[in-house]
């Protein structure tokens, strides 16, 4: 609506009387604010205060009230009386009430008017707290919004869910909208590596607003396509100034990741030749080399060297640990300035910048070069032209492959120097001869410095962005605007499987594949909008249509059995293999909404959409979304107590939806025209499409409420949801008797109720401004129905003898089922159990495990919560921030790892003195057991007597062994990670010390005599500590939210210092 | 003119608004991808080839040669990894491994039938034959591995929408299975119209995508007949009546009795993993190879061959290292493997490996190699052809039959010599071996004047070796027939005993388990015994 009243100001026929000039400032740090707006009250003209904080107005006479609102100030009032030239200082403040925020199609709204939740975040937040990667600025500030990162760095996409799981397996990432225009967040990955998304190839620094829209009323002008939510980006714009305002932006970082090794026990080696605990070492490897099972660590010099090279003399103790001695110190650098300027009627802003990031990973980095411009022209009375071209280009090598490096940095024999694996000093990981250095007889396990060295993923990614919109007033309470947006991605991917690596493509005869995708698409929307005041009610009414069509090109060779050795170029191939990809969809859309406000007290918003997709059969292919909500703010209505500043209660009903990806609802062979021995071949698809495939809904009731106190010194913002996915689109694991292994349904429904609260406090205020923030939110989703079966699978993992994840009806998403140990009566149960080894039957013991799989717990933490706090005092802000999630739980396929090499601390109890079980055995019969006290039994220790250290396995009475490292690796590792999950599931709950920062603004006294304006330092560090982090090798914060942490890498700690200058 | 520019301005608008609404071709037209491949728009002839490389290429690999090539006792090692079956270790992967096919052939021979059969065209019943006796073959192999299998409702789940099949009855597969046969060998015709195997009439496909008898319809009938014998004699102890029913069927149709109709996939050597001998694969190793991971020959089954003076030595021995090759290091093995001049040959001196037992029972790796056996080398080149079913098989089948007394046409005698014929020429035919390690005419009259049939109880223990020895390219089938024939193999050191049955894998405990749990239930087990106690379970045919 502020929109529209700033376009009326273009209208006006204004006879002025007088012309009062002044500046604006904050009253924090004295430094002057550009945009703010300047507005004669009662009436429609107005201005905006230019980068320097200057601003002109014509008032009609002394009586003249001005108005000075900004966002995130408090408005101030000032009768002009005789002045004509005005020095305005705005009080900060987080709780302003005449805040606007954008809304669904870009839409400007006061926040007060809001029947549901959106918050926003500033341009602001980004330069205190500066980050390359845009999502991770988010990170737990916003009550509801989960952000899931790989672990991958800036190179790499996040994972955000808004508001709990929608569906119950489709992508619940939320819709990205950039200055109006939808954009493609394409994520995709390549062998395990993360490509990133769309997102990592934006500038922050470009960044002026981020809208997180939650709720279904926010988001329903959207439609299909914002079920999971939408976040809308607004880039920042020109300003009317006098000549060119220039900024500059710098910072540079250093990264680390955080080691998630830090349950590797440093105590026992690797065991002798006959994968005893002699110490004879190996002097041949074979696959007890890598199992840390051995004596422990004496610091014996075998007299043997590693790989017979006499440079690396095999010394029996514990080496560096191999994460930190691989991993390197990552480092960031940007470079970023933007001019701006313009006049009354054409305004402009450019941008150029430059980042340079090093990843913590050897030989990985990324550089990215945006340009933006943006343009804003009044042509005449009546018509406004805003014009955006963005371009990013964006050139990554080496992006990580987490699991790779996640499983060989735990299975290096621990007695080893990580260095003795770099191999060739001109070629890492290699041999003399070229080929990879390999560290095991097991052909797979491929050397890490190969991995990060001859192995690559390189890609060059450019996208550019273009839009423009048109607006034309037809009436003083009607005008028109048409956008049209061109959004075009490409992708070209080197994909390198060195020559040289056995087990790598074609008996090591490596593998180049180069492919180019493109991705496109086109948006364009048109809407007609009408406001009026009639008396005290004002009507604001809008009607338009849009439509998006998508594209997506991929063209790519790949060379099979390189002819030259060593020699990566796909013209070099022995077989080469084309391959092309297309799709293409379309939505088409038409919308209205109406909004009806009484007295500034009472807002009824009313908005219908109708989206018909390409992708569902014609029969199928439509779908209808209403949303009404109420905002009430009593306050306005009655007059409150003195300290109760401001009350709000809101309301809102809404329905979304949408259709399936392309081609879900056919069926198709792939082809093979090399076949085999020159036949062709056809095969058929793994999955299974469906013609009859409906739109699935979405619908969500939200209540809130928004009370401020003492001046808005303490703010309540609270909503509850109750949000219900029907006739969901799923794809559901099917057994491989069914022939195919997934398929594409209609099924059932989940509900997702929740609390969200942000709770802001403001103790001190004035010259010193201290805030604490606090966000919570609690959502419980559960399956509702699954059309019939009473369950589906969602994901397995082999880790501790099998884990299932399943949605089961009645119940929380991701339910974690695996094996555990049987209990009588509190009391865990042992068997008897022979293994043998070495041609002889050993007795010992392990876990009786129940027959059937049972629930472990739930893969989403339904709780999250952050806290805040930041201090001003003239210049200087400081600002901390910790948050958390709770309640899940979590399988860890790194554990597993672990414990089968005897490298987790979880394998140490008993080996320094022997296990004493604790629990009950059977000694009565299968059908008919007798529970007996396991102490009763003879040899009911594992590894009694250390005294008796065997160089060979010798049969002492009852066939026990006394003292044998094949008990310990037989009951850690065969009796517990192979069998029963107790070792590899944990509480996924964590807490971490997200952020601290200290930002300083210099004095006015100081750069007075400097040809600047404003010049702020800033230093920010993030995740500097984890508070609670139960894995005992890993990262609960990263890698999957569905119950299986597979193999990701943790998070990374990093420390930003950031210049930013305003000329 | 300002109104009406402002109305033309709102009518403008509500046209082009109202356009959206009704524009559904241009989506229909977006949702007609360009490079789907469908039945209407490709070759489905091209999936019966898939369906035959899937079947031939399965028969054997790594896996057969580590479970059931330990378990018949035709190798041993030392080595952890690799002797899963001369432990009669259990493996969750291996086990799964042939369940596989549920994805693959047997999919797609499901789809291919039913694409047929909707369409009904009357020159395409040969087509329809072979893809339903193809079908057969893939289920016989699945269930004399599991037992009760998911048959009659599996891989419908893009045709009927079944997404959970239900597990049949052995006995009830069995009965499918020979009716199939029966009725499909039947249908086969040799009439010149019919006889092109071709979809789309292209005259250059006449018969090129029957990798396997080149459209030649009289072979593909011998094939239904012999997996019609096979299927009759394996079901012979459950069930004698149908088992002579279709046993005497099956003969007078014409079964494979010949080495030149059996049913052979080629493999070629070359960069293609895909396309080389996956046994050879296995056996060649890997340039980093583990020197203790190369199999030897198992004890029993050289002794055994040794006591018989089997000419078959010849071919299935290889070498021991020499004496003068002091150690072994990795990657050494597979240099070695082919190398005439690092072995020596001898047949007399050679010695196979103890079995079940996981330490080197020589001093060193390099003395391993020096005493025991190796396999031959040259019988397993990258080219070697995958045989799935010979006329060794089909000849010894024939002999044990007419022991029972049942019409065949023959004596057991002459159908004894002809398959030991077949079984010694087939082994001496392959390329890669050396001169000296063919088999004469001599040798293998020799051998049957020596080895005679006899009657009763030792004809059948006679028939029982000779099968076993004949199936050594085969190690799936020979233990299917140790198992049927009841053929007394050694235990292991540690005592334990020869698994007769594949566990249900874990994706169907994950997946289906309604239906599984019945199917326990159904051949008498706890539905939560465990894997030990299951791969001991007898399936319906193996009686005894």
């Amino acid at each position: 609506m502020l929109l529209v009243l700033l376009l009326f100001a273009g209208l006006q026929v204004v006879l002025a009387q007088k012309t009062v000039n002044g500046t604006v400032t904050g009253t924090t740090d004295n430094l002057p604010l550009a945009g703010v707006t300047v507005l004669v009250k009662g009436t429609t003209t107005g201005n905006s205060t230019d980068i320097q904080g200057k601003f002109s107005i014509q008032v009609p006479n002394n009586q003249a009230i001005l108005q000075f609102s900004f966002i995130g100030y408090t408005t101030q009032e000032v009768t002009v009386g005789d002045q004509t030239i005005l020095s305005i200082a705005l009080t900060e403040s987080m709780l302003q009430m005449n805040e606007v925020v954008v809304t669904a199609l870009g839409i400007k709204r006061q926040t007060k008017a809001l029947s549901y939740s959106a918050t926003e975040i500033k341009g602001d937040d980004f330069k205190k707290a500066p980050d390359i990667n845009v999502m991770n600025v988010l990170q737990g500030k916003i009550a509801g919004v989960d952000i899931n990162n790989a672990g991958t760095g800036a190179a790499g996409s996040s994972k955000v869910t808004i508001r709990g799981n929608t569906s119950i397996s489709r992508d619940n990432n939320p819709l990205y909208v950039i200055d109006g225009v939808p954009i493609i967040r394409a994520s995709s990955s390549i062998g395990g590596r993360d490509l990133g998304d769309a997102l990592t190839t934006i500038n922050p620094n470009d960044i002026e607003t981020m809208s997180v829209l939650k709720g279904a009323a926010a988001t329903a002008l959207y439609g299909s396509r914002a079920s999971n939510g939408v976040i809308i980006i607004t880039t920042k714009s020109g300003s009317k100034q006098n000549g060119i305002g220039v900024s500059y932006n710098g910072s540079f970082g250093i990264e680390n990741y955080v080691n998630p090794y830090k349950g590797r026990q440093t105590e026992y080696g690797n065991p002798g030749s006959n994968g005893d605990n002699s110490d004879v070492y190996q002097t041949t490897w074979n696959q007890e080399v890598h199992r840390m099972w051995g004596p422990k660590y004496d610091g014996k010099d075998l007299g043997i060297f590693w790989n017979d090279d006499p440079t690396k003399p095999l010394i029996y103790s514990y080496k560096e640990d191999h994460w930190d001695a691989f991993m390197r110190q990552g480092s960031t650098m940007t470079n970023d300035f933007s001019f701006n300027g313009g006049s009354d009627t054409q305004k402009f802003r450019v941008s150029v910048s430059d980042m340079r990031y090093t990843s913590p990973i050897p030989n990985s980095n990324m550089n990215r070069q945006t340009v933006n411009l943006s343009t804003n022209s009044k042509f005449g009375k009546r018509i406004t032209l805003d014009a955006r071209t963005s371009y990013s280009t964006s050139k990554s090598k080496n992006r990580p492959n987490p699991g790779r490096y996640m499983q060989m940095l735990s299975l290096i024999p621990t007695s080893w120097d990580i260095n003795w694996l770099k191999g060739e000093t001109e070629k890492w990981g290699a041999k003399p001869d070229g080929w990879m250095l390999p560290f095991s007889t097991n052909d797979y396990y491929q050397n890490p410095y190969w991995s990060a060295y001859q192995d690559s993923e390189n890609d060059k990614r450019d996208r550019v962005s273009a839009s423009g919109s048109l607006k034309y007033d037809i009436t003083p309470w009607l005008f028109a605007t048409g956008r049209m947006g061109i959004e075009t991605n490409i992708m070209k991917v080197t994909n390198i499987d060195a020559y040289g690596f056995l087990r790598g493509n074609v008996a090591g005869t490596g593998s180049v594949e180069e492919y180019t995708s493109t991705d496109r698409q086109v948006n364009m929307d048109y809407s007609l909008v009408f406001n009026k005041t009639f008396s005290e009610i004002n009507v604001t009414a809008m009607a338009g249509g849009s439509s998006t069509r998508s594209n997506y090109n991929q063209d790519g060779i790949r060379g099979d059995a390189l002819l030259i050795p060593f020699y990566h170029v796909v013209t070099n191939a022995g077989q080469l293999y084309s391959s092309v990809g297309f799709s293409q969809s379309g939505i088409n859309s038409i919308y209205g909404s109406a909004e009806v406000s009484y007295k500034d007290f009472v807002y009824l918003t009313a908005t219908g959409r109708n989206d018909w997709f390409s992708t569902l059969a014609p029969a199928n292919n439509s779908i209808f979304y209403p949303s009404v909500g109420l905002s009430y703010v009593f306050s306005n209505q009655f007059k409150l107590p003195e300290f109760f500043s401001f009350g709000k209660f809101r309301a809102s009903y809404a329905e979304v939806g949408g259709g399936s990806s392309s081609y879900s609802t056919k069926i198709g062979y792939s082809f093979d025209a090399i076949g085999y021995l020159g036949t062709p071949t056809l095969s058929l698809p793994g999955s299974i499409a469906n013609p009859n495939l409906q739109p699935y809904q979405t619908r969500e009731y939200e209540t809130g409420i928004d009370l401020r106190f003492f001046k808005n010194r303490i703010g309540i913002d609270y909503a509850y949801y109750d949000k219900k996915t029907t006739n969901d689109i799923v794809g559901v694991t099917l057994p491989q008797t069914s022939g195919y292994g997934s398929a594409t349904v209609n099924l059932g429904a989940i509900s997702n109720k929740g609390h969200e609260l942000m709770l802001t406090l403001v103790p001190v205020t004035g010259k010193i401004h201290w805030e604490m923030n606090i966000a919570y939110s609690y959502n419980k989703g559960e399956i509702l129905d699954l059309g019939g079966v009473s369950e589906v699978g969602a994901g397995s993992s082999s880790v501790g003898g099998g884990i299932d994840v399943k949605q089961i009806v009645g119940s929380r998403p991701y339910a974690i089922f695996g094996y555990t140990q049987k209990v009588v009566d509190g009391q865990p149960v042992w068997e008897r159990w022979t293994f043998s080894y070495n041609g002889q039957n050993h007795l010992s013991w392990r876990p009786v495990r129940d027959p059937q799989k049972t629930l472990l717990g739930y893969g989403v933490n339904p709780n999250g919560a952050s806290f805040t706090t930041s201090v001003t005092w003239k210049g200087i802000n400081l600002s901390a921030m910790i948050d958390g999630k709770w309640g899940a739980k979590v399988a860890y396929e790194g554990e597993q790892e672990m414990i089968e090499r005897g490298q987790s601390i979880q394998t140490l109890p008993g080996r320094d003195g022997g296990l004493f079980l604790q629990g009950v055995y059977n000694t009565g019969t299968a059908a008919a057991p007798v529970y007996t006290d396991i102490t009763t039994a003879p040899g009911y220790t594992i590894n009694a007597n250390p005294a008796a250290n065997l160089p060979n396995p010798v049969v002492v009475a009852g066939n026990e062994i006394p003292y044998h490292v094949k008990h310990f690796e037989n009951y850690y590792r065969v009796g517990f990670a192979q069998r029963v999950s107790e070792m590899v599931i944990f509480d996924g709950s964590f807490a971490k010390f997200r952020q601290a920062s200290i930002g300083y603004t210099l004095p006015k006294s100081v750069i007075k005599n400097l040809p600047v304006q404003n010049v702020n330092v800033s230093m920010v560090a993030r995740n500097l500590f984890d508070i609670y982090n139960k894995l005992t090798n890993g990262d609960p914060a990263t890698g999957g939210s569905n119950g299986i942490n597979s193999l990701a890498l943790p998070s990374s700690r990093s420390y930003t210092l950031n210049l930013s200058i305003n000329f | 003119m300002k109104n009406i520019k402002y109305k033309i301005f709102v009518l403008v608008s509500l046209l082009i608004l109202g356009g959206y609404a009704c524009n559904t071709e241009e989506l229909k037209i977006l949702d007609d991808p360009k490079y789907l491949l469908t039945p209407a728009n490709s070759d489905m002839s091209m999936m019966f080839t898939n369906i035959l490389i899937n079947h031939g290429r399965g028969a054997v690999g790594g896996n057969q040669i580590r479970l059931e090539g330990g378990y018949v006792k035709y190798y041993a090692t030392y080595s952890n990894l690799m002797q899963m079956g001369g432990q009669f270790q259990f493996d969750q992967g291996l086990n799964d491994s042939p369940w596989g096919v549920y994805g693959g052939s047997l999919k797609m021979a499901i789809a291919l039938e039913d694409y047929l059969v909707k369409l009904n065209n009357p020159n395409m019943v040969n087509n329809l034959a072979m893809t339903r006796i193809m079908k057969v073959a893939i289920i016989q192999r699945l269930t004399d591995f599991y037992g009760d299998i998911p048959v009659t409702e599996a891989g419908l789940a893009y045709i009927s929408g079944n997404m959970k099949p239900k597990y049949d009855k052995q006995q009830d597969i069995y009965k499918y299975m020979l009716e199939t046969l029966d009725a499909e060998a039947q249908n086969l015709s040799t009439a010149a119209a019919l006889v092109p195997y071709n979809w789309k009439g292209a005259s250059d496909a006449k018969s090129i995508r029957d990798i396997i008898y080149a459209g030649d319809m009289v072979k593909w009938k011998k094939f239904a007949y012999s997996m019609m014998l096979r299927l009759a004699m394996r079901s012979s102890d459950a069930d004698a009546a149908m088992a002579k029913t279709y046993a005497e069927k099956a003969i007078a149709g014409g079964v494979i009795t010949a080495n030149s109709d059996n049913w052979v996939i080629k493999t070629k050597d070359g960069t293609i993993n895909g396309e080389k001998n996956p046994f050879s694969s296995f056996f060649e190793g890997s340039p980093s190879g583990d020197p203790e991971r190369y199999l030897k020959l198992g004890e029993y089954f050289v002794d055994f061959l040794k006591a018989k003076t089997d000419p078959r030595r010849k071919v299935i021995f290889g070498g021991r290292l020499l004496n003068t090759i002091t150690a072994v290091t990795a990657g050494d093995m597979q240099k070695y493997w082919r190398d005439v001049t690092k072995w020596d040959y001898d047949i007399i001196l050679a010695k196979g490996m103890i079995h079940g037992t996981n330490a080197n029972p020589a001093p060193s790796l390099a003395a391993y190699h020096q005493t025991y056996t190796s396999p031959n080398p040259f019988l397993f080149t990258m080219d070697m052809s995958i045989c799935v079913l010979s006329a060794a098989e089909m000849n010894y089948l024939i002999a044990e039959a007419t022991l029972k007394g049942w019409s065949t046409g023959t004596t057991a005698d002459l159908a004894y010599a002809a398959a030991i014929t077949a079984s010694m020429t087939q082994l001496s035919a392959f390329a890669g071996l050396l001169a000296t390690q063919k088999i004469t005419a001599g040798e293998i009259t020799a051998y049957i004047t020596a080895n005679p049939l006899g009657t009763g109880a030792a004809a059948k223990q006679r028939l029982a070796e000779e099968m076993w020895v004949s199936l050594y390219l085969d190690p799936t089938e020979a233990w299917f027939n140790v198992r049927r024939m009841n053929l007394s193999l050694p235990t292991n050191v540690s005592g334990s005993v020869m698994p007769v049955k594949y566990a249900y894998v874990e994706n169907e405990r994950s997946n289906n388990l309604v239906n599984l749990n019945s199917a326990l239930t159904q051949i008498g087990l706890d539905v939560a015994v465990s894997r030990e106690t299951e791969i001991a379970k007898r399936c319906w045919w193996d009686v005894n």
